[in-house]
């Protein structure tokens, strides 16, 4: 099992972009398992925005599973993962660790806190990651992804 | 490409469309297999994902494919019209009120629930059943199926063709709004351009309406999300190349396209049952508010959806199937498909204007539906992204802006109703000059704006 990466909620942002309709996201950084979770978390904050007490809800542990041939594939069901988690769960990841643990398999480990509809403000409401002009480009110990969402 | 790509416009409107990759992503919709004819871009075309916006593209059954990004995440995202049997008179001076009661009764936004939570024997029933199961539980009157298209069920639909990720997403939405540039207006007739065919629809100068735009919601998106992830793999396996993984499809014929098309029915069912309900809701308000005031059903009309239909090419009947992503289906007088007034005179096609500009009803006039495959646009058509949107104006000078027009907004939340101000929205009435001036449609009536609320 390869060495998993791990981030935190606020731990580090990715860059928003324009799209004639709605809105995508980049991350870049040393490895994919880190700029997949920079989207995530981008994807995350821009659903929800947690009123500042989250740290002291109760967490949830989650553990996601992810079966993908190629990497693209990988980040589609991942991010839509999280999306169920968040709109039908209603949980909301604050902490995540993301690993491929075989061949085409991929395991997240997620701390969760439970959404207030009271305290945490709702954002944009993404309704789905498109392989819209979806990218991964891996060069020399860079990693860039780029992610457009439906909304 | 396969078949030639046409476009719809005038000089400002081609000009927009060249800002960005409409017109790229039209041409690549022409190289897809069994393309047929033509494809057509809509005035009010923009970028989307796969295939643009405002796009249209027919496919031979056999020799065909089907893409579920050539329909949209959104599946059977439409409009619905009502008219209030209540004098506009009566019910300027309370605008403000309606819009806020509506407001209360409507979930709209982000993260909203429905006050109605289905079983999941209910919730198979309705994509079965679409609005037909509203009216087997005294939500829906029978005039107001005949007022729907496909009578608000579409044939074909299989709920075991939907995932259980759709059907928890759609279990406790039924009845709700949605964010984005779903609304529920409060209109009046301001103008009637063709007397005959708006007595035929009844509506007359003065007429207070109501117009519904929403979908069939989350549970649409993750239909739309399962199959996209299904078609990636048919196309690899086919060795399908395509400029862009979004357009990713399946043969019709295949097991995988009629899954597709099975659980696409199935969301229609949906959102054609979510606009009843809503329609539901507002009549409830207006019994609250006005007392016994009847609220008729003008028509409902679907702007993402695919549909097998038949059409006349070399003195030969053939059937396509025809993706309309942000194109309005606009059938004229004598189509067969058609029933009632609508098959005399022609099917009504809604086109909302955005947030404080005039909204049209037309009638389809293209008799031989060749050249759009019977289709219109389907509203404004976005001009600026929504990041670009919220930096031209704040929300403050936009509310007092409409205010001062007459127009009362409620929204969900600030950041949703400055990304849909009328300045990120192409011209309506460019829009559907030009649908007439090409004898696609042909104007019935313009509805100006008294109230809206907003997800």
């Amino acid at each position: 099992m390869k060495p998993g990466c791990e981030l935190e909620i606020h731990s580090a942002t990715c860059e928003q972009l324009e799209h004639p309709s709605d809105f995508g996201l980049r991350a870049i950084s040393g490895r994919f398992e880190t700029s997949l979770l920079m989207i995530a978390f981008g994807m995350l904050r821009s659903m929800f925005t947690l009123n500042h007490d989250y740290s002291r809800r109760n967490k949830v542990k989650i553990i996601k599973t992810v079966t993908a041939e190629e990497k693209e594939q990988c980040v589609v069901r991942f991010l839509q993962e999280l999306l169920h988690l968040v709109y039908v769960d209603l949980l909301m990841p604050i902490h995540m660790i993301f690993r491929e643990t075989a061949d085409h398999m991929y395991e997240c480990v997620c701390m969760c806190v439970a959404l207030s509809e009271t305290n945490d403000a709702p954002g944009t409401e993404i309704k789905a990651v498109t392989y819209h002009q979806l990218s991964i480009i891996i060069k020399d110990d860079n990693c860039s992804i780029t992610v457009y969402f439906d909304i | 490409m396969r078949v030639d790509a046409h476009v719809y416009a005038d000089n400002t409107l081609i000009k927009q469309m060249q800002g960005d990759k409409t017109l790229d992503q039209l041409i690549h919709t022409a190289t897809l297999p069994g393309v047929f004819s033509q494809v057509v871009l809509m005035p009010d075309g923009h970028q989307g994902y796969g295939f643009p916006i405002g796009g249209v593209a027919a496919f031979d059954l056999e020799s065909g494919i089907v893409s579920a990004g050539g329909v949209g995440f959104d599946i059977n995202c439409g409009v619905r019209v009502l008219r209030l049997e209540v004098k506009l008179e009566d019910i300027l001076p309370r605008v403000q009120e309606f819009i806020k009661l509506l407001f209360q009764t409507i979930p709209c936004g982000a993260g909203r629930t429905s006050k109605t939570r289905l079983s999941s024997s209910e919730l198979r029933s309705i994509l079965q059943d679409g609005a037909k199961w509203c009216q087997n539980f005294g939500y829906a009157q029978s005039e107001d199926l005949d007022s729907t298209e496909e009578s608000g069920t579409l044939e074909g639909a299989d709920p075991g063709a939907v995932s259980d990720r759709a059907l928890e997403r759609g279990r406790d939405q039924l009845g709700t709004l949605g964010s984005g540039n779903h609304f529920v207006e409060i209109q009046f007739v301001e103008k009637i351009y063709d007397e005959m065919v708006a007595k035929a629809y009844g509506l007359a100068l003065k007429d207070v309406i109501i117009m519904i735009h929403s979908g069939s919601r989350g549970l649409g998106h993750q239909i739309c999300s399962d199959h996209l992830d299904i078609m990636q793999s048919v196309v690899r396996r086919l060795g399908i190349e395509l400029p862009d993984r979004q357009l990713a499809c399946a043969p019709i014929r295949s097991p995988e396209g009629q899954s597709y098309l099975a659980a696409m029915r199935a969301a229609s069912n949906y959102a054609f049952a979510n606009r009843q309900m809503i329609t539901a809701a507002i009549r409830s308000s207006i019994s609250a508010m006005l007392g016994d005031c009847q609220c008729k059903v003008v028509y409902d009309v679907a702007h993402n959806i695919a549909k097998v239909e038949s059409y006349q090419f070399d003195k030969k009947m053939i059937k396509l199937l025809v993706h309309r992503k942000g194109a309005t289906r606009a059938f004229p007088a004598g189509h067969p498909d058609l029933k009632g007034v609508y098959k005399t005179h022609g099917q009504p096609v809604l086109i909302p204007g955005s947030m404080g500009t005039s909204s049209y009803i037309l009638v389809g006039s293209d008799t031989s539906g060749k050249r759009t495959f019977y289709s219109a646009c389907h509203g404004a058509g976005r001009a600026k992204s929504r990041t670009a949107a919220s930096k031209d104006m704040n929300v403050t000078d936009l509310i007092e802006g409409l205010r001062v027009q007459g127009i009362h907004v409620r929204g969900a939340s600030n950041s949703g109703l400055v990304e849909e101000h009328p300045l990120a929205y192409k011209d309506v009435d460019a829009v559907v000059d030009v649908i007439e001036v090409s004898g696609i449609a042909k104007k019935v009536a313009r509805l100006k704006p008294l109230g809206v609320i907003k997800g």
